[in-house]
């Protein structure tokens, strides 16, 4: 299954969102705010679930703005450390 | 008032259900133990909070939710007010799964990877936190919790806050949940459960309580809150009693009181819970019975203490 596909069953399964399904959400839409409306709650989840379920690590806030804008910036984040930890 | 017992209550007087078929296949069975059991329903929350607000809202805050929504549709409390009103939940458990969920995450993957929103549910005043948020209520919040006599105790308090003027309505409730865990613990420790089978409940049920004397009230008094020894077994038990056995089966020291010690009380026999005397009052106030009559919940706890609760039935005609 495409990385970013499983990113966003995660999400809605994790985040508990009723409301959307993994194709309606944008690859590029923001992940908080006026995006899909996350909060700072969901971003201490999201991290707790991204190593649960990709065993993938977001240490600080320097690694986690960047990687928690989008679907897109999060599969980014996600493929890189898998290539680096030799998990792809 | 505001409870979601009723329905509960009815679909298990029709239909006992036999809970231990859905236990988990590990979880030792003793003998055809029958269990009933009561749920509460939720659905319809989403009349009194938005959808998005109850995103990551447990089972547990839910059922509060839904309870004190009803309460305050049926006091038709003004918005106004809210400022000075305050949110007083007794609950005997607390919220049950999410926080055995949050300590199953804990232990299976570790304290770096315990669930955050398990936690966050699992603070013990989050229902009484998501009942002034989302309801706009600002005055103080409390959760009170005394196992079987946590709501005598939140009526007590709310009593205080009112005689003192610290507040001049308290929406005060009791909210227990149902988990497998608990059943199977009272199942499997109760010293009771082979002659008595256990029987839970879950739910929720507020009132909002105001000092005000002159108005008539919505539907009645709470004319004597109090919490002792002695109190079940005098004579003197005014009206008509409606009596909780202690909810205590996994402490094998507490003897389940006869009714033969207290002279005409009625025993509800199914649906109990640390915190079944709020709806014991609701089911009191709900009655047909006639303006002015007096009815005593009582309630046992450990020790040998009773909470006892004596309401005036005053609907307004």
């Amino acid at each position: 299954m495409d990385l970013k596909y499983k990113l966003k069953e995660m999400i809605i399964e994790e985040m508990q969102i009723e409301d959307l399904t993994p194709e309606e959400i944008g690859d590029d839409a923001p992940l908080f705010g006026d995006g899909l409306g996350l909060d700072s709650l969901d971003a201490v989840e999201l991290v707790v679930q991204l190593q649960i379920y990709f065993g993938v690590e977001i240490k600080n806030i320097e690694q986690g703005r960047p990687a928690l804008q989008s679907i897109n910036t999060l599969a980014d984040f996600v493929r890189a450390h898998q290539i680096e930890a030799g998990k792809v | 008032m505001g409870t979601l017992y009723q329905k509960a209550f009815k679909q298990t007087d029709d239909q006992p259900i036999d809970h231990l078929k859905d236990l988990p296949h590990q979880f030792p069975r003793r003998g055809d133990l029958a269990v009933d059991l009561l749920r509460a329903e939720v659905s319809g929350l989403e009349q009194y909070v938005g959808k998005s607000k109850l995103r990551r809202v447990d089972h547990y805050s839910r059922m509060a939710l839904l309870a004190a929504g009803r309460a305050l549709e049926d006091s038709k409390f003004p918005s106004a007010s809210r400022e000075r009103t305050s949110v007083i939940v007794a609950t005997g458990y607390g919220a049950l799964k999410s926080t055995f969920s949050f300590l199953d995450s804990y232990i299976e993957k570790g304290d770096k990877l315990a669930l955050p929103t398990h936690f966050s549910n699992s603070v013990h005043n989050a229902a009484a936190a998501h009942i002034s948020i989302c309801y706009e209520i600002s005055g103080p919040t409390l959760t009170v919790s005394q196992f079987d006599l946590s709501f005598i105790s939140a009526l007590i308090t709310a009593g205080t806050w009112l005689e003192t003027e610290k507040t001049d309505a308290v929406l005060v409730g009791a909210v227990d949940e149902w988990c497998e865990l608990t059943g199977y613990c009272m199942q499997r420790f109760s010293k009771h459960s082979d002659t008595s089978p256990p029987s839970f409940g879950e739910g929720a049920i507020f009132f909002l309580v105001t000092r005000e004397k002159t108005t008539p009230p919505q539907h009645g008094f709470f004319k004597e809150i109090t919490m002792g020894r002695e109190i079940a077994k005098k004579d003197h038990t005014p009206g008509d009693i409606i009596f909780s056995p202690s909810t205590a089966a996994l402490s094998p020291d507490t003897e389940p009181c006869t009714l033969e010690t207290i002279p005409g009380a009625l025993k509800r026999k199914r649906g109990g819970s640390p915190t079944d005397m709020g709806m014991d009052a609701f089911f009191a106030f709900k009655s047909k019975a006639d303006n002015g009559l007096e009815v005593c919940c009582l309630k046992q706890g450990e020790g040998g203490i009773f909470g006892k609760v004596v309401l005036t039935i005053s609907r307004k005609m």
